[in-house]
């Protein structure tokens, strides 16, 4: 047991000394979703307003100055157009009643929206009935769901996994024909199984600690509560830690290749899955969800990030138990195998 | 001609290509998505968004079947499903509906429209809603039911909308202008990562101690070896740009015509030498290499996000979009917006190449620096060993 608690020591402060490690698991997280909140901030703090130009004589336009979601800016005819195709309103409100707009969107629909409307109120006056304006016929239930919360939850999941760079490090420093490091360790009697467990447990610490710090820094600096639901949370950062590094010692164990290769591949995978759960926007994450769905449903990324949004912004605990059980039992099985490819060899040379 | 120095070049650029590969293939698959999933839609006639709504109601209700048929003369999609507020809230989550409709059993109580109320979309959603609701309730006759043929024939009447179609200049389809744009803003980031990644670390080899004293002690003119390495440069930021802009074919193909094709290519060029000089001032400012693959990833990353590669720009806040303006990416997505006619592209490309005179100004200043520090750590370290210290 002494031995286990040394190498578990000896691999934290291998990793707190090294400065490269330190940047990509602590400082580049903070800075990925500072730049991302920074970002889509704009879009998430309120419903912006609609710039619409209103050309005089508009039978509406008294009306349409008092509607909150309209920006109303009253120009003639030239002017007017002049700012719909410098992209300064959304459309024109001509005198002659007809709505002109740039093109189709969701902008120019709630225009159209409110046009049609304000015609169907003067029908309905004319038809000797009248409207009751004071009273709210339906209640809006809000919910936070835009591409903030999905971009920041998928960069959570990306980064949950990033136990993988541990896993691939603990293999080459005791598989003997991978780096020289590991040959003149083999030479030593140094547990195999006690190196690995110590590494496999440090790393797992490591990485659920620089997620639960990203959790924090989102729900103190940004105001987003991913810790709503904290227990759960918790466990499922430490399941997503614990296969992020089975993955990890599988892809180190596995093959001869050298880090550098094995680093970018992880890269690679992550960026991939990541931008799959809408890291990179949601078209991305929709094209996916309606062509390949099977794909996000076991995309990890995907897992970790849509379970942290459900457990913290939805309440639901839809899927959880399923998903930690098949992070448990997928890492048990990837840790097992790698330890079959890193069982003791001779080797003719290193 | 013996160019040396150019072959170490390209030598070392094989040896650390596997930094960039990934980026190739990750664009590669990026490019495909994007070309399925946004489709040309060539229309010039206006057309209203199309939601896709959940109304969950009990089979008996007028209210709600009323709205459905309303909401689907619209062309919207209605999907009529039982669901509590957690399954409701969990359509949205999983963007299968835009927006949900909870029915209460009683009609006393009001329904609830579920959908995220800081987007246009969602306002959208409650905004027809209460419109809708009250109309109808404008139509209640005194025996408490509704005329509907009057409530029907009222809700038909709309606003005459048309679309401003510019008649000068304009080659290319509006419609197909945005996945143009994330398509190039795709490339740009790529290209961004493998410029920054690669021509630092290849430099970071020729300025190593061993290399960098046989380099200058070497029959070998110092011009040519500058020119050569410039030119290395250029090779690998060209060569990268005109594969990424193959790739992004894969999208731009349905969307674009040969003029913009034209335009665009044009643009990605001066984006491209912006990109060049940005790499050399890396290259001067340090020699670490766990710095260089830091600043490169923070740096392509972060550029891409505040000028709005990754998001529509108008979708920016705007302090952040302020930001942006001092670097040349802002530039070069905002002309793609405006790809469909010279005049409006020409500005931007115009300030892309101040920024790249202004940025291949201080790698020259910085380069100039770098060599002189190296130079003197050099004497110093050589004098010290020939003390014997």
């Amino acid at each position: 047991m002494k031995r286990f608690f040394s190498h578990m020591a000896l691999n934290v402060k291998m990793s707190l000394k090294d400065k490269s490690t330190l940047f990509w698991s602590f400082i580049y997280p903070i800075l990925l979703l500072s730049l991302m909140a920074v970002a889509f901030s704009g879009i998430q703090s309120e419903q912006k307003s609609i710039a619409v130009a209103v050309e005089p004589g508009h039978p509406y336009a008294d009306v349409l100055r008092q509607i909150d979601v309209l920006d109303v800016k009253d120009a003639e005819c030239d002017e007017a157009l002049k700012l719909l195709r410098d992209k300064d309103v959304d459309g024109i409100y001509r005198a002659d009643g007809v709505l002109l707009v740039r093109g189709k969107g969701m902008n120019e629909t709630v225009l159209s929206e409110i046009g049609s409307e304000l015609k169907k109120v003067g029908s309905v006056y004319a038809s000797g009935r009248s409207l009751d304006f004071t009273r709210k016929y339906v209640e809006r239930g809000d919910q936070e769901q835009g591409m903030l919360y999905v971009t920041l939850s998928a960069s959570i999941g990306m980064f949950a996994l990033y136990g993988y760079f541990s896993g691939i490090s603990i293999v080459h420093h005791v598989q003997a024909n991978l780096s020289s490091l590991a040959a003149r360790l083999s030479t030593t009697p140094i547990s195999r199984l006690s190196y690995v467990s110590a590494g496999l447990v440090s790393g797992v610490a490591m990485s659920s600690l620089q997620t639960i710090g990203l959790l924090l820094y989102l729900k103190w600096v940004w105001k987003i509560d991913y810790l709503a639901d904290p227990v759960r949370t918790l466990l499922l950062v430490l399941t997503a830690s614990f296969f992020g590094i089975a993955i990890g010692l599988f892809i180190g164990a596995s093959n001869r290749w050298s880090l550098k290769a094995k680093v970018p591949l992880g890269i690679a995978l992550m960026l991939l899955l990541s931008a799959a759960s809408g890291m990179m926007g949601p078209g991305f994450r929709l094209y996916v969800e309606n062509n390949l769905p099977w794909l996000n449903r076991y995309n990890p990324v995907n897992m970790i990030s849509r379970t942290i949004y459900r457990l913290n912004v939805l309440g639901s605990t839809k899927e959880f138990t399923e998903n930690i059980l098949i992070f448990v039992v997928a890492g048990l099985i990837l840790c097992i195998v790698s330890l079959i490819f890193m069982r003791k060899r001779q080797f003719k040379s290193l | 001609m013996n160019m040396t120095v150019l072959k170490t070049y390209m030598k070392l650029l094989v040896k650390n290509s596997y930094a960039v590969l990934p980026y190739f293939v990750i664009f590669m698959v990026l490019a495909v998505l994007i070309g399925q999933s946004f489709g040309g839609d060539p229309t010039r006639t206006f057309q209203v968004t199309k939601m896709k709504v959940v109304i969950s109601a009990s089979s008996e209700n007028a209210e709600a079947d009323d709205f459905a048929a309303w909401l689907e003369s619209r062309g919207h999609e209605v999907i009529h499903q039982t669901l509590t507020e957690k399954e409701a809230r969990e359509e949205i989550f999983l963007e299968r509906a835009d927006a949900t409709y909870l029915f209460p059993n009683e009609e006393k109580e009001s329904p609830v429209v579920l959908a995220d109320q800081k987007s246009s979309a969602g306002y959208y959603a409650g905004a027809m809603a209460e419109a809708f609701f009250r109309f109808r309730e404008a139509y209640r006759l005194e025996d408490g039911s509704i005329d509907r043929a009057s409530l029907f024939e009222t809700l038909e009447q709309e606003m005459k909308v048309e679309v401003d179609v510019p008649d000068d200049d304009v080659d290319g389809l509006a419609s197909g202008l945005s996945s143009v744009v994330a398509s190039m803003s795709g490339a740009a980031y790529v290209l961004m990562a493998v410029s920054f990644g690669v021509l630092p670390l290849v430099h970071e080899a020729f300025t190593r101690p061993g290399i960098f004293e046989r380099s200058i002690s070497s029959p070998y003119r110092i011009s040519k070896r500058v020119f050569e390495l410039y030119l290395g440069s250029g090779i690998v930021v060209f060569v990268s740009a005109a594969v990424l802009f193959g790739l992004a074919q894969i999208t731009l193909h349905r969307q674009v015509t040969a003029g913009q094709l034209g335009r665009l290519a044009v643009n990605y060029l001066v984006f491209a030498l912006c990109v060049l000089a940005i790499s050399n001032i890396i290259s001067s400012l340090t020699r670490n290499r766990a710095a260089i693959s830091a600043i490169s990833t923070v740096f392509s990353l972060g550029l891409s996000f505040i000028s709005g590669a990754f998001l529509p720009q108008e979708l920016v806040s705007e302090s952040v979009l302020r930001v942006s303006k001092a670097f040349p990416m802002f530039y070069f997505i905002r002309a793609n917006r405006n790809s469909l006619a010279w005049k409006d592209m020409v500005p931007d490309i115009l300030i892309q190449l101040v920024f790249f005179a202004v940025y291949f100004l201080i790698a020259v200043v910085l380069q100039r620096f770098a060599g002189r520090a190296r130079k003197t750590i050099k004497t110093a370290t050589s004098l010290a060993s020939d003390i014997g210290v």
